[in-house]
C-alpha cells in the first residue's frame, strides 16, 4: 500500500472529472423518452462512437487481468486482442443493420429487436432476463475492481464498501441525469485517458526494468530465461491451441446488450462502419499493459495474486504521480465498462420485461428505466460487490457462455429467413444447458471452451427445430430482410407471390408502430 | 415466401466475405501454430507480432470494404 496521498488525489480528480463530463453530457435535453435516455437520440458521431465502443470493450481486465495473464501464462493473453479485432468485423457487418432496425422499427433494446423479429415478447423478455445475469456479473466485477483501486490508491484508507458506494453513486448520478449521452462522453474521456496512461506506464516500466526505450529488452530476457512464456500453451501450460481457438470464436460471437445500444446510438449506419473500421487501432492500448505483466515475471516472481502485478510493480518501482495515473486509468477502464451494462440492464428490465408484462405506456417505461438504475445498483450490484463472492467469475463465465447461445436469434435477423421462434428457443435452451454443464460440472472437456460445446448442440437444434416448426409471418421476415439483405429481399420478392411482394414493399416503406 | 440464406450477390461481395473469413482463420489454429515459436521479431514475440498484423489486416479489410461500398453505391 502506498503512503503518499498524491495517487489518491489524482484518482479522485479523475472521478470528479468523469462526474462533471457525465452531468454536462445532458446539454439541456429532456430525458423523458428511451429514444433520448436510452440511445442518445441516435445522434452519436464517428469519433464519440469509436471511443464509446473502444473504451466499453476495454475493461479493468486490460489494466489488471491482462497483465495478470501475461504474468501467469505469457503470450496466451494476445487472444484478447485478436477477438476484439474480430468484434470490430462483426460490428462492421451487423452494426449498420441493427441501427437500421432501431431507426425504422423503433427498437431501443436488443430484447425488443428479438421480440419483434420472432413476434414473441416472451422470447424477447427471456433473452433480456438471462442476458442480464451476465451483464450484472460483469458490472459487479468492474465495481469490485474499481473499489479495489480506490482502496490501494488511498493506502487502505477507503475500505472496499466505501469504494463501492463512491463509484456506484457517481455512476448513478450521471447515468440518471444524462443516460446514454453520459456513457458516450465519459467513455470518450476514459478512452483517451486509458490510451495515454497505458503507454506512459508501459514505456516507463520497460525503461525502468531494462534501461532501454521500447519493449525489446523485456522479451529478450524472457527468451533467454523463461521461453515457455513466449509460446502456447504458456507458462502454466493451460492455453492449448483448442482453447485459444474456441475462446476466440465464442468471444467474437457474443452480442452483449450494451454493444447493441451503442450501435443504435449512432447518427447513421455509415457512422458505425467508420467507427468499426478504426476500432482495431485502439487495441494497441493492450500491448504496454501486457508488457508490465511480462516484466513482473522476473521482477515480482512470488506474487500472490497475478492480477495485481501491474499495480504492485507500479507501487514498488514507479513515481507516485504515475501510480496515481495508473489508478485513474484502471478506474476509467472499470467504470467505462460498468456503466453501459448497468444502463442496459435497467432498460431491458423496463422495456423488455415490465412493459409487455404490465402494458405500460412508452413514457412510463422510460421513467421506470431511469428509476430502476437505483434499485439495480443498491439492491443487486452493491451488496454482491461488497461481499466479493468467490464464485463471481463462475457466474460471469456462465453469463457470457449464455450470451453466445443467443446466436441463433441473430442468425435469424441477419442471415437466415427460415429461423423460427421455437428453433431459437430450442437452440438457446439446449446450448445454455450444455454450456452450464461444461462450465460447472465438467469444465471445458478436451480443452475446448464450454461455450463452443454449447454452440455445437445449439446450432443443429436451432436449424432442425426451425425447419420443423412454423416460420415467422412473411411480412415480418420481409421487413427485417429488406434491411439485412436488400438485394436478396428484392430477388425473393420477385420469386414469391405478388401478394407477398406487395406486402413487402408496403412494410419496408412504411414503418410499423414503435416497439 | 421463399426462404433463403443470405450470401454475397456480386464478385466483390464474395471477395470481401472471403477476406473477412480468411482474417478470422489467420488468428486460429492451425495458422497460429506456425507462429508458436519462442523467437522475437522487432523485439516482440512472434505471436504478438502476428496478433498485431491481424489487427492491421482487420483495419485494412474494413477500409477496403468501405471504399467498395462507396463505389457500388455511386454505381447504383
Amino acid at each position: 500500500m502506498t503512503t503518499s496521498l498524491l495517487p489518491l488525489w489524482i484518482t479522485l480528480g479523475y472521478i470528479a472529472m468523469a462526474l462533471f463530463i457525465g452531468l454536462r453530457a445532458r446539454g439541456g435535453r429532456v430525458m423523458d423518452s428511451l429514444e433520448e435516455w436510452g440511445v442518445a437520440g441516435r445522434s452519436m458521431g464517428p469519433v464519440t462512437l469509436y471511443l464509446l465502443i473502444a473504451a466499453g470493450s476495454i475493461s479493468a481486465y486490460t489494466f489488471m487481468g491482462a497483465p495478470g495473464w501475461a504474468y501467469s501464462k505469457g503470450v496466451a493473453v494476445f487472444y484478447v486482442v485478436i477477438y476484439l479485432s474480430y468484434l470490430a468485423l462483426v460490428a462492421w457487418y451487423c452494426g449498420p443493420r441493427v441501427w437500421a432496425f432501431g431507426h425504422r422499427f423503433g427498437h431501443v433494446t436488443q430484447g425488443a429487436a428479438i421480440a419483434d423479429r420472432y413476434q414473441s415478447p416472451l422470447l424477447g423478455g427471456l433473452a433480456a432476463l438471462v442476458m442480464s445475469i451476465g451483464s450484472l456479473a460483469y458490472a459487479v466485477l468492474q465495481t469490485i475492481g474499481s473499489a479495489y483501486i480506490l482502496s490501494v490508491m488511498s493506502g487502505g484508507r477507503i475500505p472496499v464498501w466505501g469504494g463501492v458506494v463512491v463509484i456506484l453513486g457517481v455512476i448513478a448520478i450521471y447515468l440518471y441525469v444524462s443516460g446514454q449521452r453520459a456513457i458516450g462522453l465519459t467513455n470518450a474521456f476514459q478512452g483517451i485517458l486509458m490510451l495515454v496512461v497505458a503507454w506512459t506506464v508501459g514505456l516507463w516500466a520497460a525503461h525502468q526494468a531494462t534501461g532501454d526505450v521500447g519493449f525489446a529488452g523485456v522479451f529478450e530476457r524472457l527468451a533467454t530465461e523463461r521461453p515457455a512464456f513466449l509460446t502456447l500453451p504458456g507458462g502454466d501450460g493451460k492455453m492449448s491451441f483448442a482453447f485459444w481457438t474456441t475462446s476466440i470464436i465464442v468471444s467474437m460471437l457474443s452480442f452483449m446488450p450494451p454493444v447493441w445500444s451503442q450501435w443504435m446510438s449512432a447518427r447513421s449506419a455509415e457512422t458505425i462502419r467508420r467507427s468499426a473500421t478504426w476500432l482495431p487501432t485502439y487495441y494497441i492500448v493492450v500491448l504496454p499493459m501486457v508488457v508490465v505483466g511480462f516484466i513482473g515475471i522476473t521482477a515480482l516472481p512470488h506474487l500472490g495474486r497475478a492480477d495485481t502485478v501491474a499495480l504492485e510493480y507500479a507501487l514498488q518501482h514507479l513515481p507516485s504521480w504515475l501510480v496515481g495515473l495508473l489508478g485513474a486509468g484502471t478506474l476509467a477502464a472499470a467504470m467505462s465498462s460498468c456503466e453501459p451494462f448497468l444502463h442496459s440492464v435497467s432498460m431491458a428490465y423496463a422495456k423488455d420485461i415490465a412493459q409487455p408484462l404490465f402494458r405500460l405506456s412508452d413514457a412510463t417505461t422510460a421513467r421506470l428505466a431511469r428509476r430502476l438504475l437505483v434499485p439495480v445498483m443498491a439492491l443487486i450490484v452493491a451488496p454482491v460487490a461488497i461481499s466479493e463472492p468467490s464464485n463471481l467469475i463462475m457466474i460471469l463465465l456462465v453469463g457470457l457462455g449464455f450470451a453466445t447461445q443467443v446466436l441463433p436469434a441473430f442468425i435469424g435477423m441477419f442471415l437466415w429467413t427460415r429461423a423460427s421462434r421455437w428453433g431459437v428457443l430450442a437452440g438457446i435452451v439446449g446450448g445454455f444447458s450444455v454450456t452450464l454443464t461444461f462450465t460447472l460440472i465438467w469444465p471445458n472437456p478436451l480443452g475446448i471452451h464450454a461455450g463452443f460445446w454449447g454452440l455445437m448442440i445449439n446450432l443443429p437444434l436451432f436449424v432442425v427445430v426451425s425447419c420443423l416448426t412454423p416460420p415467422v409471418r412473411d411480412d415480418v421476415v420481409e421487413r427485417f430482410f429488406a434491411i439485412s439483405a436488400p438485394g436478396f429481399s428484392k430477388a425473393s420478392s420477385a420469386m414469391s407471390s405478388t401478394t407477398s411482394a406487395t406486402r413487402s414493399a408496403t412494410t419496408s416503406s412504411k414503418p410499423p408502430s414503435r416497439r | 415466401m421463399k426462404h433463403y440464406v443470405v450470401r454475397p450477390r456480386s464478385t466483390m461481395g464474395w471477395i470481401l466475405t472471403l477476406m473477412f473469413v480468411a482474417l478470422i482463420a489467420l488468428g486460429l489454429w492451425p495458422v497460429i501454430g506456425w507462429f508458436n515459436q519462442p523467437r522475437l521479431w522487432l523485439g516482440l514475440p512472434w505471436i504478438a507480432v502476428w496478433t498485431y498484423l491481424i489487427v492491421l489486416g482487420c483495419w485494412l479489410a474494413m477500409l477496403i470494404a468501405n471504399r467498395w461500398l462507396k463505389v457500388s453505391s455511386h454505381d447504383d
